[in-house]
């Protein structure tokens, strides 16, 4: 008889430092994971840096290969006094569920590797929020 | 006057604020400054935050000015239009319910008479999305959590007109699931934020306090270590409830490998699932996953993953899909007993293995959907021989603690965490968590969450002006040191851990002999009995000020 239990290769957590987390919020679990039929696209993300750099260095995926980080990557603004090109050593963004295969895919790449390794320590997520709390449509567009 | 000292900006990160309330206000207006709903309906690109709604000084006073008729405020009115009362829109409405945790919890940390004119305590304030606040596992927390910190530290220079005002945020939040070392995302992004402030071109005091957690009794933690080389096996029962319409969650943190060390197994984790067969088991050697799939989907998942940084600790998780849902037709887990094995593989002896059950109950007033698994050991003694819950571990060999339940958000090193004691008996609300964590002992103080074992909670503002009304738990421990921390940072002094530590050392002293103090890991320093908010003597004896 076969066995109830399957083996199963990690996904995005095979990226160092992706929060395991991810597989069920994004997998499995997405049912749970996702306010709304409305809402299935946008993941907030906390990313944990080990060296400090600007929130509009990693937008811009100025110290990754630039081509490669180009997944979009929405950097949030809820300062005033500062500045995005302060060095920080957390940030926050929003990512479409498309950034975290983007990572597994160009994982093989060595000189990617090497940035993230270098400047990423944890890529959290949060939970979505609503359509309506965000600032972008679902298909990415800025709200008007 | 505001923005010159001794101006302490408060912080309020919470679910339910009615920001309107008499509590919050001085003549002709409000001591709320700013106020961000992060699940509001997003106003358009013009504003200061990326998401949510965000009240700004001038957007509060309209709202002021228009629902303000013959010297009254209307207040739903006001709430209405500022998006916090939105039936349209689905999702809980804390502030509508008579008691509103945010509510309570501002005015212990923040609340005056309008009379007293306090313009030197203005208040930012955060509205954490109320699914944030439903999910009580907290793992989808941290997000909402960094900006909301980073938000009230940077209004506090708005509100200073250039000066970088001392804060002090009170963050009354719990969770039960984490490394228990200071270095899970938001703990570390804490100590990082209040360090950084100290520095250039800052220079500001921040004063972070948050809850030593209410799940000193809620079975929820186990520590297991071999004490003989031989192959072992230790099995850890644990009962997850039916109708639980949320995922559980148990993590199994393995400790740090000596730096340089080979890496060799030292256990090897599996799970029997009720009337199920028992998972092949995963050792502690490298990523790995395997899935319960008994009718096709998987209802049950065990995986292992190393965090690379800082600690480089590994941890299991054991994720199960709800036992309950009628909302849509997926898939559910069996309620019932699940055993989780722990195999020694050559765990040295002295090494310890920390299970926690993750947080998964439901908070007052939102709809219930989780239920609260925990591990249900037959060696745990839960009742005394009179019936009485105990909040003793006692001297038995059972794995599973009541120790090591400290607020998983509140291991830190930087930030202040508070415990609850009953004002009337002078005992530790049998709830109130405890260390000993990695990093720290336990919380740095106990003050009152309970007037008495007959009169619980303490009173504080209920949603509307005029109404008072009862509640208790660490949650509303902490604000009470928020507010006594502003007092100190006004007088120029640290109000950190080290001054609530001496403060409570202080108090203690003048204390009678009996009761004891409990042990430092869940005491602290000791007591610090601060006077109710609210005048009202709830029982013969009670000091009001």
């Amino acid at each position: 008889m076969a066995s109830e239990w399957t083996t199963v290769e990690p996904g995005f957590s095979r990226v160092p430092g992706v929060d395991p987390a991810v597989e069920w919020a994004l997998g499995e679990g997405a049912d749970y994971f996702f306010p709304s039929e409305n809402q299935q696209q946008w993941v907030p993300i906390l990313v944990q840096f080990k060296e400090e750099i600007s929130e509009s260095e990693f937008e811009n995926g100025k110290r990754f290969i630039a081509e490669g980080w180009k997944v979009p990557v929405r950097v949030g603004r809820v300062h005033t006094a500062d500045s995005a090109d302060r060095p920080v050593r957390f940030t926050t963004a929003l990512v479409s569920r498309a950034y975290f295969q983007r990572l597994v895919d160009l994982w093989p790449n060595k000189e990617f590797q090497e940035a993230y390794k270098k400047y990423i320590a944890r890529i959290v997520i949060g939970l979505p929020l609503d359509d309506d709390s965000l600032p972008i449509t679902q298909s990415g567009g800025q709200k008007g | 006057m505001t923005g010159t000292p001794p101006t302490v900006v408060i912080g309020i990160i919470d679910d339910g604020i009615a920001f309107a309330h008499e509590r919050f206000r001085i003549a002709n207006g409000s001591r709320v400054k700013y106020f961000w709903m992060q699940d509001g309906v997003y106003a358009g690109p013009g504003g200061n935050v990326d998401y949510g709604r965000e009240l700004s000084p001038a957007a509060i006073q309209n709202l002021f000015n228009r629902y303000t008729r013959n010297d009254t405020l209307d207040e739903d009115g006001l709430y209405r239009a500022a998006g916090l009362i939105d039936f349209h829109r689905a999702g809980h409405k804390a502030v509508n319910w008579r008691a509103a945790h945010g509510t309570h919890v501002m005015d212990l940390a923040a609340g005056y008479d309008p009379a007293e004119q306090r313009a030197d305590r203005p208040i930012v304030c955060v509205q954490l999305p109320a699914r944030t606040t439903a999910n009580t596992s907290g793992a989808d927390l941290v997000t909402y959590a960094r900006d909301a910190l980073l938000y009230i530290c940077d209004r506090a220079v708005n509100i200073g007109q250039g000066q970088w005002l001392p804060v002090v945020i009170n963050f009354s939040y719990g969770l039960i699931g984490g490394p228990h070392d200071g270095t899970s995302d938001l703990e570390l992004l804490m100590e990082w934020l209040v360090k950084e402030r100290q520095q250039p071109p800052y220079r500001q005091k921040v004063r972070i306090v948050l809850p030593a957690g209410n799940s000193y009794l809620s079975r929820c933690h186990a520590e297991i270590g071999f004490p003989t080389p031989a192959a072992d096996v230790v099995e850890l029962p644990w009962r997850v409830l039916p109708d639980d319409k949320t995922p559980s969650y148990v993590d199994i943190w393995m400790p740090r490998r000596p730096s340089g060390a080979t890496v060799q197994k030292r256990i090897e984790v599996s799970v029997v699932p009720p009337g199920g067969e028992e998972s092949p088991p995963l050792g502690d050697t490298g990523q790995g996953m395997v899935q319960w799939r008994p009718f096709g989907p998987p209802l049950c998942t065990l995986q292992y993953n190393v965090f690379p940084w800082p600690t480089e600790r590994g941890r299991f998780r054991i994720t199960l899909r709800p036992t309950a849902n009628f909302d849509r037709p997926l898939p559910i887990a069996p309620a019932g007993t699940w055993i989780v094995k722990i195999r020694n593989a050559g765990l040295p002896r002295g090494e310890k293995i920390h299970a926690w059950v993750q947080r998964d109950d439901s908070l007052y007033g939102y709809p219930r959907r989780g239920r609260q698994s925990f591990f249900d050991h037959p060696d745990y003694k839960r009742i005394d021989h009179a019936g009485r819950e105990t909040d003793s571990d006692g001297a038995g060999g059972c794995p599973v603690k009541r120790e090591g339940l400290l607020n998983a958000i509140a291991t830190g090193t930087s930030v202040v965490v508070v415990g609850g004691f009953r004002r009337k008996e002078s005992t530790a609300a049998l709830y109130s968590g405890g260390g000993p964590a990695h990093s720290r002992q336990g919380p740095d103080a106990l003050t009152v969450a309970e007037d008495s074992v007959v009169h619980g909670g303490v009173l504080a503002a209920g949603s509307r002006s005029g109404s008072v009304v009862a509640m208790g738990g660490t949650s509303v421990a902490t604000p009470q040191i928020t507010r006594w921390i502003a007092d100190r940072l006004a007088e120029s002094r640290a109000g950190d851990r080290g001054d609530v530590e001496d403060r409570a050392k202080h108090e203690e002293l003048n204390r009678p002999a009996a009761p004891r103090l409990p042990a430092r890991q869940r005491a602290g320093g000791g007591r610090i009995e601060r006077p109710p908010v609210v005048k009202l003597r709830r029982y013969e004896g009670m000091k009001t000020d």
